[in-house]
Order: C-alpha cells, then sequence, then structure tokens
C-alpha cells in the first residue's frame, strides 16, 4: 500500500489557482523529493496534505486513509515540519517533545529522538533561547514523536551548519531504512541529491516531471564532451550525424541521449579525426532541475 | 479529545498565567482587606467578605477576558499552530478542548478567589459571617455575565485576528457594559426590539443581583439567561466558523 497518494490537487488563492491537478504517490520506505523553485507550490502542496490549508479539488490518501476535512486519522502516523519550526518557545525542548507526544511515545524513545536529533544537550533551556539550527533540530525531533510512517518535512535544513545538514542526512536515510517514507523538499539540491530516491518537479503550480532519481539525472541532461585534434572540423562532423552539437573552450559538446556515445565516436572516426579526450559531466539535480524549468518556462510563454 | 486536553492543560501548568495572576489576585486582596480595616470606622463584617470577594471577581473577569483570548487565537500568533493543526485531531475537538479548559480555569479562578476572600478574611477581620449567600450568588451572577462575554471575546479574537485588540475589547466591554447597557435602554425606549440586543443581555449579571433590573432591561431574568444562552451558542458557533476555515 501506498503511504501517500495525492490525486488531482487543486488550490486556488482567490482567483489565483496555484495547484493544477497534482498528482504523486510516496511508496513506503522511500524518501521523496519535491523540488521547484520558490512560489512554485511545494509548501502550498505540504500544507494541503497535512490540513493546514483546505484545497478545491482532488483527494489525498495516507495509508489508504481519505483525509477530509473531518476525518483526519491518516495524520495520525504522519510527522511534519512545514516552513520553518515553532516550538513553544516559554517551554523547554524536552517540555516540547513531552507536549506534543501523544502518549505513544515512551520515555525512552524520547530520550533516543533527542539523541538522534543531537537536542540532548540543550533540551533543559527554553526554546526562545534557541538558535534558529537549534529550532530546526528541535522541529524535527518534534516531528518523530508518534511514531510517523511518512515524514513532511519542508525544508528541514535551512539553518543547519554542514554538520548538522550531513547529521540530518543520515538520519533521514536510517529512518528511509526502517520503512519510513518521506517527502521533504530542500532549496540544497546536492544534499537531496544524496537522499532522494525519487523526485516531483514543481513548476507553476504543477507536476513537471516526476522521476526516478537515477532516471532524472540520466542522459538527457548530461553532456558529453569530445577534445579532438580539429575542434571545427568534429563539431560538423557530430551536426552531420544528427547532434545538437556546441563548441565551448575548444571542446565539442553534445547531449547524451543513452546511445550516443557510440554513434558520436563513429561519427567522429568516420572524419579522420583523432579524438584525444572523451569526458562526460558528472550528474548534476541543480542542473538537471534548471534545464527542465527553462524548458517548461518556454513552455509557458508559448501557451 | 483527552490527549488534546492533556495537551492544553501542559501548555497552561508550564505557563505562568495560572501561577501568575492568583498571585495579583492574593496581593489586591490583602492590600484591600488591610485598607477595609485600617480605618477608623467600623467595619461591617459582612460587607467585608464580599468585597474582598468582589475585587477578587473583578480580576477574575480580566483574567478570563485575557486567557479566552490568548488560547483561541495564541497558537496563531506564535505559529504554533501549525503542529496543532496538522495532526490527526480536527478543529472541532481542538477547538472544543480550548472551550473546556477555559471553563477549568474559570472555575481554578473562582476557587483561589474563595480561597483568597477566605484567607484575607481570616488575617484582617475574623470576626463575623463570610456572607457566603452573597458571595455565592456573586458567583453565580459573573458566570452569566461570562457566559456571553466570553464568546464575544472568541469571536472578536477570531475575526480580527489579534488577541490584543480581543482583549481589550472585552475589557472595555466589561467596565463599560452599564455605560453600553444605559445607551441601548436610551435606544430600546425608541425601538423596543433592542431589548434582544445582545448589549441589553450585558446586563445578566446585574438582574441576577437584582431582580429590579427587568425595569430597565424589558425582559425577565428567565428570558435574560435564555437570550444569554442562545448569544452564547451563536458566538460560539460563528466564532467556531471562523476558526475551522482559517488557513494557516
Amino acid at each position: 500500500m501506498k503511504v501517500l497518494e495525492v490525486n488531482n490537487l487543486n488550490k486556488k488563492f482567490g482567483q489565483k489557482q496555484a495547484l493544477f491537478d497534482v498528482t504523486f504517490d510516496v511508496e513506503p520506505g522511500t524518501i521523496l523529493g519535491l523540488i521547484g523553485p520558490n512560489g512554485a507550490g511545494k509548501s502550498t502542496i505540504m500544507k494541503s496534505i497535512v490540513g493546514l490549508i483546505d484545497y478545491n479539488n482532488g483527494s489525498i490518501k495516507i495509508n489508504g486513509e481519505s483525509l477530509t476535512k473531518n476525518n483526519r486519522k491518516g495524520l495520525k502516523n504522519v510527522g511534519s515540519m512545514i516552513e520553518s519550526p515553532a516550538p513553544y518557545l516559554s517551554l523547554t525542548g524536552y517540555q516540547n517533545l513531552k507536549l506534543f507526544n501523544d502518549g505513544s511515545t515512551t520515555e525512552g524513545e524520547i530520550k533516543e529522538i533527542m539523541k538522534d536529533t543531537q537536542i540532548d544537550s540543550f533540551c533543559n533551556r527554553k526554546a526562545k533561547k534557541y538558535s534558529l539550527g537549534m529550532k530546526q533540530r528541535l522541529g524535527i525531533a518534534i516531528s518523530l514523536l508518534n511514531h510517523p510512517k511518512l515524514l513532511i518535512l519542508d525544508e528541514p535544513m535551512n539553518g543547519l551548519d554542514p554538520q548538522s545538514t550531513h547529521d540530518l542526512r543520515d538520519l533521514l536515510l536510517k529512518l528511509s531504512k526502517r520503512g519510513i517514507s518521506v517527502l521533504i523538499s530542500s532549496h540544497l539540491l546536492d544534499e537531496l541529491a544524496r537522499i532522494a530516491d525519487y523526485y516531483v518537479v514543481i513548476n507553476h503550480g504543477r507536476v513537471v516531471k516526476e522521476s526516478d532519481a537515477k532516471s532524472f539525472l540520466s542522459s538527457d541532461n548530461q553532456n558529453i564532451k569530445f577534445a579532438t585534434n580539429d575542434t571545427e572540423k568534429a563539431y560538423n562532423a557530430l551536426v552531420q550525424a544528427g547532434f545538437e552539437a556546441k563548441i565551448n573552450d575548444k571542446v565539442v559538446e553534445i547531449k547524451d541521449d543513452g546511445d550516443a556515445m557510440n554513434k558520436a565516436l563513429a561519427a567522429l572516426n568516420n572524419a579522420g579525426l583523432e579524438i584525444q579526450d572523451v569526458s562526460k559531466d558528472k550528474a548534476d539535480l541543480e542542473e538537471s532541475l534548471l534545464n527542465l524549468l527553462t524548458e517548461d518556462n518556454k513552455k509557458e510563454e508559448t501557451k | 479529545m483527552l490527549t488534546l486536553l492533556r495537551q492544553e492543560i501542559y501548555k497552561q501548568i508550564h505557563g505562568k498565567f495560572y501561577i501568575g495572576w492568583p498571585i495579583v489576585m492574593l496581593l489586591a486582596s490583602l492590600t484591600a482587606g488591610y485598607f477595609l480595616t485600617s480605618g477608623k470606622g467600623n467595619v461591617d463584617h459582612e460587607a467585608f467578605a464580599f468585597n474582598i470577594f468582589n475585587d477578587n471577581i473583578d480580576l477574575v473577569m480580566i483574567a478570563m477576558i485575557v486567557f479566552a483570548s490568548t488560547i483561541m487565537i495564541g497558537d496563531f500568533a506564535n505559529n504554533t499552530v501549525k503542529y496543532l493543526f496538522s495532526r490527526q485531531f480536527s478543529r472541532l475537538q481542538i477547538f472544543i478542548s480550548k472551550l473546556i479548559v477555559t471553563v477549568f480555569m474559570y472555575i481554578y479562578l473562582i476557587a483561589m478567589s474563595y480561597i483568597f476572600t477566605f484567607i484575607t478574611k481570616m488575617i484582617f477581620n475574623r470576626s463575623g459571617d463570610m456572607g457566603m449567600k452573597y458571595i455565592n450568588q456573586n458567583t453565580f451572577g459573573i458566570a452569566w455575565l461570562l457566559l456571553l462575554l466570553l464568546p464575544m471575546v472568541m469571536l472578536v479574537s477570531n475575526i480580527v485576528k489579534n488577541n490584543g485588540v480581543a482583549i481589550a475589547l472585552g475589557i472595555v466591554f466589561f467596565f463599560a457594559s452599564s455605560m453600553i447597557s444605559g445607551f441601548s435602554i436610551l435606544l430600546m425606549r425608541k425601538w423596543e426590539i433592542l431589548k434582544f440586543s445582545p448589549f441589553n443581555f450585558l446586563n445578566v449579571y446585574n438582574q441576577f443581583l437584582d431582580h429590579g433590573t427587568k425595569a430597565m432591561t424589558h425582559l425577565s431574568l428567565t428570558t435574560m439567561e435564555i437570550g444569554t444562552v442562545v448569544y452564547a451558542l451563536i458566538f460560539t458557533a460563528i466564532a467556531y466558523v471562523i476558526y475551522n476555515h482559517r488557513n494557516v
């Protein structure tokens, strides 16, 4: 059974349509990265799932249980941190955890959560004295209470130092191995690329792409670079072979469509060129995303 | 629901309000007790406890207005509402839990008023009766007024989304209720129908203590009580509808 199913979700703010038929799902024990530019609708989707805002059409199911305004049982096993952490500032970190524990998390488990999120060293201080990073960690700790099967984390790495970001990444991977699913949004795409199993790209309130991490970073977003003894001739040979080529600093680049390497090598050999170096771009989530968004924005403009 | 109640109570216990306000009430009682007995004139023994209790009741009223407004929208102001609304509980359950805790707080503060009145009497004026009959009557009278006033405060809090404004309006309603009802009575001479306006029902406390107030309100005490309940339900229902539809 899928942990989360979002079907044809639509949301309007006044006259402005914020979400258009957003559909995706989350499998058990996987990490799904929700990515897109600011204002794309990521937080709106997350807020709709946890019931912070009403949506206009569509449906949301958590562990097969339909979520409605009055039936919120599905949220019992959902931990979330939306936008920024907001603990009770007059309470200590530990008191915040006690407060949000619905009784199902034992004292030992609370201590384990505090250790996992590394708040144990300051959990007896009032939350109003916390830095942003400390509040962020407390927010994540709160979301881990009550045995969640799904974690919804909106920009959880904001305000965290490199070490804490690294630790959070490890924690999320550990949780995922334990069977907990994670829906996460982050602008730190390098970090996301290290943990996400799937991506859903949102732009202008629409799902632009939904794919597993490997496919997303694959061929069509990568370039193959050829250094030869005659750059101009190599460029012409590749264009004649049907490639969209470009010259970049005495190197000819083509897009890798999966089969491009062999075809391009054949074309260059046939042209009698001496191939001095061949290299492939490293898969880059940021570049893949930017390419995708650029294409999507072009499509939007031509509509 | 029990989880929500436990959490609301947990927040109150770890807050300063439930301990800070009674300290203010105790100090006010002791100060009033001192001044009432330090004069050279005779002390009216029965009125002593009643006066002390009355001072406490005024503070309970202010406390309840602040409390009702804060419990209703404090979570919005602090953004903690995100944790509250993103769980398995419906907003109706959350709303009801807040109403119940408000009632608990009223009972707690009234109990404190009795205790402080007793302590003050023991310290400053041991002779004479406590005048429990009048004190109890006052307790019920104020409960009727709060039944109308607190839903008004909760409604205003939810509309203006600002507990400062709601508290200010609530306190104005409380202290200006006699002035407002005076206006209301003037207008009622011209438009009799205005006797059913909620402002006229703010006199329920006065009429509960002094049945002669009927001449002003043009309504019997029973009608005043029924009207108070009806308006309380209407205001609470509207406050809930607004609460239920608020986006975070």
